[in-house]
């Protein structure tokens, strides 16, 4: 897997099924570690990201190269509405799929550190979970049962906010 | 859906649940034990309560209002909508002032510390006594919530905390007759109990009720003469009891009020008498009526 512009430096990464991604400098920049690492130089030709599988890491690298492509915020002060439309719906987009790859994608960006993506993954699932009941909510996030409220933290819950089970 | 997902992580949670309104936190807490935790402590709430917009909140023609700051400026402000609260707003209620989204109201019932968006009040009822072993004047606040009682001595100008309070609902402040201080304890499905609190010993006792008729009826306190007395209203009946206490557990029912229905408005569990069309008769001698 290749990217077009030949010319700038390129960046591999691996994935933990050992799948191996060349993506540009400029791509792999996107994400906070990384940056630093190639900062600090202590990344070597390849860089090993042994908790993200192969599927999450080619989702991950398609929002970045399309974010890197797209003209930051504070390049001009007059920046294209229409950029700004596009990286919207591209966001949109991005983010229709299903739960546990987006808690995938959220682990693997929280731990690559690239903030747009974190933030484009919360509102996802901060969406999702919104009407939902408590039941639902388990469910949607596979949430282990083994950690519900004791009785008297429920009771205290309900008594308090009645109106908003309604 | 057999796809293992690994648990998120403490503080994408708290992320995520930052961007949820109020209502979805309240669900979000029976989840489970940790996000129950989460949502309930101090960090959390004071980073959420950072995020919301501004809001004024004002009370016009007896109806509390709330409005975005930033909406005012717009040529059409009146995005204003109405917020709930438990209590009648009536002409005495003021609004203190508002802060972080709670507002203080002090109106007949109280000082009330009221959160419109959990609809959370915690409500202070006062009593006014004189102690006159000590000879000193006291306040006695209740707080609704948690029963935080505390008594305020005017020689000392020092507020001391009273331990051992029952569950109280008071609804209005208390009635001082004999050095004590009387209220109604409104718990919920039953017949409010007369709480009275020796404001020497600072301690509480329960008073018995008369034998009051059958039906529905709203209870009021009132002195009458040396004597505590409680006024049990039958909106049916357009009929007030006046029981008078002249004994431990003794009441006698001498006196009742024959009211007008029209001239009665219910609010929660009081009556509000216009004063002149109040006819009072007694049981015993012969039909005389007397104004109060």
């Amino acid at each position: 897997m290749s990217t077009s512009s030949s010319s700038s430096k390129k960046i591999v990464l691996k994935s933990a099924d050992n799948e191996t991604f060349e993506i540009d400098e400029i791509v792999a920049l996107e994400s906070q570690a990384i940056k630093n690492m190639i900062e600090d130089e202590c990344a070597d030709n390849v860089i090993p990201l042994g908790n993200i599988d192969s599927k999450t890491l080619s989702k991950i690298i398609e929002y970045c190269k399309k974010h890197a492509e797209s003209p930051k915020k504070d390049d001009n002060a007059d920046i294209d509405e229409k950029a700004v439309e596009d990286l919207k719906s591209f966001d949109a987009e991005f983010a229709k799929v299903d739960m546990p790859l987006i808690q995938d994608i959220l682990m693997a960006a929280n731990f690559l550190n690239i903030d747009n993506l974190i933030g484009l993954m919360c509102r996802t699932i901060a969406d999702r979970i919104k009407g939902k009941t408590p039941e639902e909510i388990r469910k949607i996030l596979n949430i282990n049962k083994n950690d519900l409220l004791s009785p008297e933290q429920e009771a205290k819950a309900r008594e308090e906010n009645s109106w908003a089970f309604d | 859906m057999d796809v293992q997902v690994p648990a998120l992580l403490p503080d994408i949670i708290f992320k995520i649940l930052l961007l949820l309104p109020v209502d979805a936190l309240f669900r979000c807490k029976s989840v489970c034990s940790d996000w129950y935790k989460l949502i309930t402590h101090e960090t959390f709430v004071k980073s959420h309560l950072a995020r919301k917009k501004k809001c004024l909140f004002y009370k016009r023609n007896d109806v509390l209002n709330t409005c975005c700051v930033n909406d005012l400026f717009l040529a059409n402000p009146m995005s204003k909508t109405s917020i709930h609260y438990p209590l009648i707003i009536d002409d005495f209620a003021r609004l203190v002032g508002s802060a972080n989204g709670l507002i203080c109201i002090v109106q007949h019932e109280g000082i009330s510390v009221y959160n419109p968006t959990t609809r959370i009040c915690n409500r202070v009822a006062y009593g006014f006594g004189y102690d006159s072993y000590t000879n000193d004047y006291k306040v006695v606040a209740v707080r609704k919530s948690n029963n935080k009682v505390k008594v305020y001595s005017l020689k000392t100008g020092i507020w001391t905390k009273v331990s051992d309070f029952p569950d109280a609902y008071l609804l209005k402040d208390g009635l001082f007759l004999n050095g004590c201080i009387h209220w109604l304890n409104y718990l919920p499905n039953n017949l409010p109990t007369i709480i009275s609190f020796d404001l020497l010993t600072e301690t509480y006792s329960q008073v018995t009720h008369p034998r009051y008729d059958e039906g529905e009826k709203w209870l009021d306190l009132g002195v009458l003469g040396d004597h505590l007395c409680v006024l049990s209203s039958y909106p049916k009946k357009a009929l007030t009891d006046i029981w008078v206490k002249d004994g431990d557990d003794s009441w006698t029912n001498s006196l009742f009020i024959i009211f007008d229905e029209s001239l009665v408005s219910p609010i929660g569990p009081g009556i509000r008498y216009r004063l002149r069309s109040w006819k009072v008769k007694s049981r015993m001698g012969e039909g005389s009526s007397s104004a109060i």
